[in-house]
């Protein structure tokens, strides 16, 4: 989480002196223009590139770790001889899903509050932007939701990735380029896209895993 | 020394082939994005080209990547010294002084693997829309700040030199860097402290960028400082803030040191105690 939120700043979307500068900078070089920005300006620069730069690899790295952990070792055949296959998969899953997700959405709390506590309700420019300030809430939680989805896409294709190669680098690695190519295009994507996608790939890494775990 | 020379070959060609490697794209990506693409996008814009090593000594100025660089390259050789238990069958064939000799020799090769990789694929992200001649472009030389290529190549070296002193020193620096790096996690597996050592070393590196960014005096108290080109002079006079020679005797002298330091506590090492398993 700490190299997280700080990505969440570094968005740069508001002109000072002709230059696009990030929160970060308003922060430490411009702090006397931060009453002209209003906090929900802020909180909708949340997704920036350096964002989705780390998400893949601290969202996946520790549960993908473990999980290659666990079939290199053969450690599942202890979890196999007390459940299932289908309840071994579902856990491991439901771990990476639950991880990630919860990683997202402290992260996002914690940036909101400091957000909050930095930034003024309304800039000083004052009403004359108050009819856009609900639309601007709105979109952010659009937008938030959009990324849950998105989340749960790179989560599945980390999770298909480790079980095909069963190697935290190269898992790391691919996780991390396929988010790189895709996430310029993500906003485009529907919610039942992404989610539709994912489900294929658990499905594919469920039949993989089976596989993998009855030849070993 | 042809023994020491043969055991480093296949040690060099172990690291060669470790799947750790295949995270170098992420750092490939990462230079990407922080260097070339501003710059090519700049040049775009100017529609001019950039001289043939400007993105090389952006690469070895920018801050940022030199943070991360050395962090990619400690994750690599995380496993140096390569401890497992066929070191109980080199150890009496090639000798405890061969050994580690090639140990130190491996520092100075993987670092030059590393740094030539690194140049090399900046290089030829670039190469197609660059010239040879020995002069600052357009892109870099512009007054104006809209590109942020000031951030990338600062005056202190466009009014200081030409871009192909500018890409030697830049090179060398970060070579030395990189092998003192190296030396670093060598000394402190030698001493079973390998984990210590690491950490202390990525704090060192941190606070060197830190104090750096601040451009505040106690900046040349730490060896990252001194890999980077560009604080070494003046914008606009041709005042030296601290000779470059001297960096890189320095981070030299470091590196002969540590290794010096490894070698002879390595002579006399229980060696079943040294094996900290893989790192990271």
């Amino acid at each position: 989480m700490l190299l997280i939120i700080p990505s969440f700043f570094t968005d740069g979307m508001i002109l000072i002196d002709n230059k696009n500068v990030s929160a970060m900078e308003i922060i430490f070089t411009y702090s006397y223009f931060i009453p002209n920005i209003a906090r929900i300006e802020v909180i909708e620069m949340q997704f920036s590139d350096w964002y989705y730069f780390v998400m893949p690899i601290i969202m996946c790295s520790p549960t993908v770790i473990l999980f290659i952990d666990s079939i290199r070792s053969k450690n599942y055949q202890f979890y196999l001889i007390r459940e299932n296959m289908k309840s071994f998969f579902f856990s491991t899953s439901v771990a990476f899903v639950v991880s990630a997700l919860l990683m997202l959405c402290c992260s996002t709390l914690i940036f909101i509050s400091f957000v909050s506590i930095i930034f003024p309700h309304q800039s000083a420019y004052g009403e004359v932007w108050m009819a856009l300030d609900s639309s601007q809430y709105v979109n952010y939680i659009w937008k938030l939701f959009h990324e849950l989805f998105y989340v749960l896409l790179i989560v599945s294709v980390s999770y298909f990735f480790s079980v095909v190669f069963v190697n935290r680098y190269v898992v790391i690695t691919m996780v991390f380029l396929v988010n790189y190519l895709l996430y310029r295009y993500m906003e485009d994507v529907g919610i039942v896209f992404l989610s539709i996608t994912a489900i294929i790939l658990f499905f594919l890494s469920y039949r993989l895993l089976i596989r993998r775990c009855l030849n070993q | 020394m042809k023994i020491a020379l043969r055991y480093l070959l296949s040690e060099y060609k172990r690291w060669l082939m470790q799947s750790k490697n295949i995270t170098l794209l992420i750092g490939i990506v990462l230079v990407r994005k922080v260097v070339i693409v501003p710059l090519l996008d700049a040049a775009k814009s100017m529609n001019t080209p950039l001289q043939i090593w400007e993105t090389s000594i952006a690469v070895g100025n920018s801050g940022l990547v030199l943070l991360l660089l050395p962090v990619f390259f400690i994750v690599l050789i995380s496993d140096f010294p390569f401890l497992d238990s066929n070191l109980y069958f080199v150890l009496p064939r090639i000798g405890r002084k061969r050994w580690c000799v090639a140990q130190i020799l491996f520092v100075y090769v993987s670092a030059l693997s590393y740094v030539v990789f690194i140049i090399f694929t900046t290089f030829i992200q670039t190469a197609f829309e660059s010239y040879v001649f020995d002069g600052w472009s357009l892109v870099v030389t512009d007054y104006e700040d809209q590109f942020r290529i000031r951030t990338l190549i600062p005056l202190n070296l466009y009014n200081q030199m030409s871009p192909v002193k500018a890409f030697l020193w830049t090179f060398l620096l970060l070579f030395l860097f990189t092998s003192l790096s190296a030396s670093v996690i060598l000394l402190g597996s030698s001493y079973g402290k390998k984990k210590l050592a690491v950490g202390a070393w990525i704090i060192t590196i941190m606070l060197g960028m830190a104090t750096t960014s601040l451009k505040i005096t106690v900046q040349w108290i730490f060896p990252s400082s001194h890999a980077i080109l560009w604080i070494h002079y003046d914008c606009y006079f041709r005042a030296v803030r601290f000779p470059v020679a001297c960096s890189a005797l320095i981070l030299l002298f470091l590196s002969i040191l540590f290794n010096i330091l490894s070698y002879r506590k390595m002579k006399r090492i229980d060696y079943s105690s040294l094996g900290e398993g893989e790192m990271i």
